[in-house]
């Protein structure tokens, strides 16, 4: 499932942030100030994440989603 | 019979590439349709059709460079064609027959509007109000095409047809300018932002005005909202203060509007233009149409909608040019404060800051609250700070109240 999960996220980070070398992004590394992602593209990954994945996510979790890790431990807890 | 030419999506526009077309001869089109792809210097640009009618010929070919102006394609339009009120029932029928492609017929129906059109004037059905006014307008009321049922043309068809003619002028003199100007090949988007902020800044007069509004309530409103919404019915801040603005513009229309020949025209659509960064570099503004009018789930489901087609570039024609005033926004991680540029003929500029948390006096003592700061560039020529104010006090008033957005 981990695996799965990983590939959904670097799916939807794709998509929005194309020219971004994923490779290099860190765990805890910032999503919006490492990618310059602004707050509709994150909330666009959110709802390809929640789409792909099928699972609901409050919008009290967006602040704390900001880096991979974060994202990838909330995602394994609710999937 | 109706003729699809390069539309101009900003006075900075001269021409551009047809990338493909979505239709062929032969192929019924409604209003709104879109029918082909351009390749501008706002990126790539879906263009819609503005009539009803049936596709006859493509005259443009796919990777050909087009001036803005020229013809595009042929369209046969379905009730369109008829100009003159002595036949209303006839002239659509004869142009939905004709066979695409075929040059024999599309002159017959050539020469039956040019018949149609020699209608002595006492024959054509028209009020006397409407004879003086297009008298005094100067109307060949030969040309003017009745909205009414009984096909008799009223005072307000004269005065329609006589705004459109003046904007079709304006366009022809716009037109003859862009001819002028040296045409230089493939233009880029840095280039059209610079000559319009260039412009701007020489013509302009900005005055600014600045304040700041408590957000507690309207983003307490919109988590509470939020929390009975799937993510994907979410609202986010920007399109309840594009709403706001929207709405405040119906209170203070003096902002809504442009500023073209030494005067203020004050538009009755009020299109809130929101400027869109894009990640390979410049901006583009696409405008939510008659935002006013839209719920906010409508203006929701539009903004997403639109944000992703700019990034993508599938904008379309009349979302790039329709923009009556547009919203810059930094976003949540940009600067407190901007101080923007007006993009002309608009007269209005509205800047939003980042949303904090600041130190506010609340009810006698002071508390910490969401706070954006608003900045409100204004054409002086159009409007004075008198007019700004009250827009930022209508602002304001509209989101401390957001359940009634």
């Amino acid at each position: 499932m981990s695996n799965s999960i990983d590939s959904v996220i670097r799916k939807h980070l794709h998509r929005i942030a194309p020219e971004a070398d994923l490779n290099r992004l860190q765990p805890d590394d910032e999503l919006g100030s490492t990618l310059d992602i602004d707050s509709m593209d994150f909330y666009n990954m959110m709802v390809g994440i929640s789409e792909d994945l099928r699972v609901e996510i409050p919008e009290q979790e967006y602040g704390n989603l900001r880096t991979l890790k974060s994202i990838k431990e909330f995602l394994r807890k609710s999937v | 019979m109706g003729k699809f030419i390069m539309p101009s999506l900003g006075s900075q526009m001269i021409e551009a590439k047809l990338i493909q077309w979505h239709v062929k001869p032969g192929d019924t089109v409604k209003k709104g349709d879109i029918i082909g792809e351009i390749d501008t210097e706002k990126g790539l640009i879906d263009v819609e059709v503005f009539e009803d009618g049936v596709i006859s010929e493509l005259v443009a070919k796919e990777g050909e460079v087009i001036p803005v102006g020229s013809v595009m394609a042929v369209i046969n339009g379905e009730g369109k064609t008829e100009k003159v009120t002595a036949k209303p029932a006839e002239m659509p029928k004869e142009s939905a027959k004709k066979v695409p492609g075929d040059g024999k017929q599309k002159v017959t129906t050539k020469e039956k509007v040019a018949k149609s059109q020699e209608v002595p004037v006492h024959r054509i059905k028209a009020s006397p109000l409407a004879r003086r006014v297009a008298e005094d307008l100067g109307v060949d009321l030969s040309k003017v095409k009745s909205n009414s049922k009984s096909g008799t043309i009223h005072r307000n068809d004269v005065e329609a047809y006589a705004r459109q003619q003046t904007a079709d002028e304006t366009f022809e003199k716009e037109l003859d300018m862009a001819e002028h100007i040296s045409k230089a090949e493939g233009k880029s988007m840095r280039q059209s932002i610079a000559s319009a902020m260039s412009q701007s800044n020489k013509e302009i007069p900005h005055y600014y005005l600045e304040t700041e509004i408590d957000m507690k309530t309207a983003l307490e409103w919109l988590s509470a909202e939020n929390q009975n919404r799937s993510v994907q019915k979410r609202l986010l801040p920007p399109m309840v203060l594009i709403k706001a603005v929207a709405n405040a513009l119906t209170e203070v229309p003096q902002l809504n509007g442009f500023w073209t020949d030494e005067a203020m025209h004050i538009e009755e659509g009020i299109h809130v233009g929101f400027a869109i960064t894009l990640r390979q570099g410049g901006l583009v503004i696409p405008a939510i149409l008659n935002a006013d009018l839209k719920s906010l789930d409508e203006i929701r489901s539009d903004f997403v909608d639109m944000v992703s087609r700019a990034r993508e570039g599938h904008l379309r024609s009349r979302e790039i040019s329709s923009a009556t005033i547009t919203i810059t926004s930094l976003g949540e991680r940009g600067a407190e404060k901007v101080y923007g540029v007006i993009y002309p003929p608009q007269v209005a500029l509205i800047g939003l800051g980042k949303i904090t948390e600041r130190p506010r006096a609340v009810d006698g003592s002071i508390g910490i609250r969401p706070t954006l700061t608003v900045v409100l560039a204004g054409d002086h020529r159009a409007t004075d700070g008198h007019t700004g104010s009250l827009f930022l006090e209508k602002l304001n008033n509209q989101l401390q109240h957001p359940e009634t957005l």
